[in-house]
């Protein structure tokens, strides 16, 4: 928990940066640990959304009873953990 | 372990291919067989688990792997930090230690695990308990660990190719941590909506 309360610390907003000779605005996160921290968040923040998402979807639009969806999850999970299991060297 | 697995089934095109389907058999017959009996376990404790908080902690568990693989904060891994035999590759047939090495690193229990999201899948194989639908589940698992031998290896024809394809794999590893941090904490979502949404 120390670690994380010093990457809490180090984590400064998300801002928009105008980087020289680009048309478009960076999204900044910070720098060093707490970059690394802000960027971990949006990513789970993203998944949790797609999850989200995908959740809202299915009950409006697919006619999934909902423990198949669950179920659906344990197959996608089970895809991605065998697709990465052995990207060690 | 692709830059180990590949010079096996390096070579000609149609032995390699063979070979990377006798893996993808050996994988995925055994991690069935894994799924088939944590599926039955799952069937014996299912009458006595209370089921909403069973896949509540499920949900709350792929939520913390989900920060761990994205580098937040570390939760303990268990696992059996071994390797499979390296010596099969010269003691064997090219076909003969593809299927040997799919067959050992099909459960993912018998070595080292490198992404967390094992774990979850394991448990839903456990909490689903129902024996042929945790084979199907823990099948996918292991088919899917043939698919980037058969990307990885498509284009090479020799062993220090091979190597070299290897090492450009890995040099992915930590997209492919964050990809396992962004699929977890989609599960977690969508195991709770799905538990509670009902």
């Amino acid at each position: 928990m120390p670690q994380l309360v010093s990457l809490v610390r180090q984590f400064r907003p998300a801002q928009l940066v105008p980087v020289r000779g680009k048309k478009h605005l960076h999204l900044h996160l910070g720098r060093g640990q707490g970059g690394l921290l802000g960027r971990s968040l949006v990513l789970a923040g993203f998944g949790s959304l797609a999850g989200a998402g995908a959740w809202w979807a299915m009950v409006r639009f697919g006619s999934v009873p909902p423990t198949s969806a669950v179920f659906g999850v344990g197959f996608l999970l089970a895809a991605l953990a065998g697709l990465t299991a052995l990207w060690s060297p | 372990m692709i830059p180990s697995i590949n010079p096996d089934v390096s070579g000609k095109r149609g032995s390699w291919m063979v070979a990377v389907g006798l893996f993808a058999l050996g994988s995925t017959v055994s991690a069935a067989v894994l799924g088939a009996a944590l599926g039955t376990v799952g069937s014996i404790v299912k009458p006595i688990l209370p089921s909403k908080a069973a896949w509540t902690l499920a949900a709350a568990s792929a939520f913390g792997y989900a920060l761990h693989e994205l580098s937040i904060f570390r939760l303990p891994r268990p696992q059996r930090r071994r390797q499979v035999p390296s010596g099969w590759r010269v003691r064997y047939h090219p076909w003969t230690a593809a299927l040997l090495y799919g067959t050992a690193l099909g459960p993912g229990i018998l070595h080292y695990i490198e992404a967390s999201t094992y774990y979850l899948v394991l448990s839903w194989a456990f909490l689903v308990g129902d024996p042929i639908l945790s084979a199907l589940l823990m099948g996918v698992f292991g088919f899917s660990q043939a698919l980037p031998h058969l990307l990885a290896g498509w284009r090479v024809d020799s062993p220090e190719a091979s190597y070299r394809t290897g090492d450009r794999v890995l040099s992915y590893r930590a997209l492919a941590h964050r990809v396992n941090g962004i699929g977890l904490s989609t599960a977690a979502v969508l195991t709770l909506f799905g538990t509670f949404l009902r």
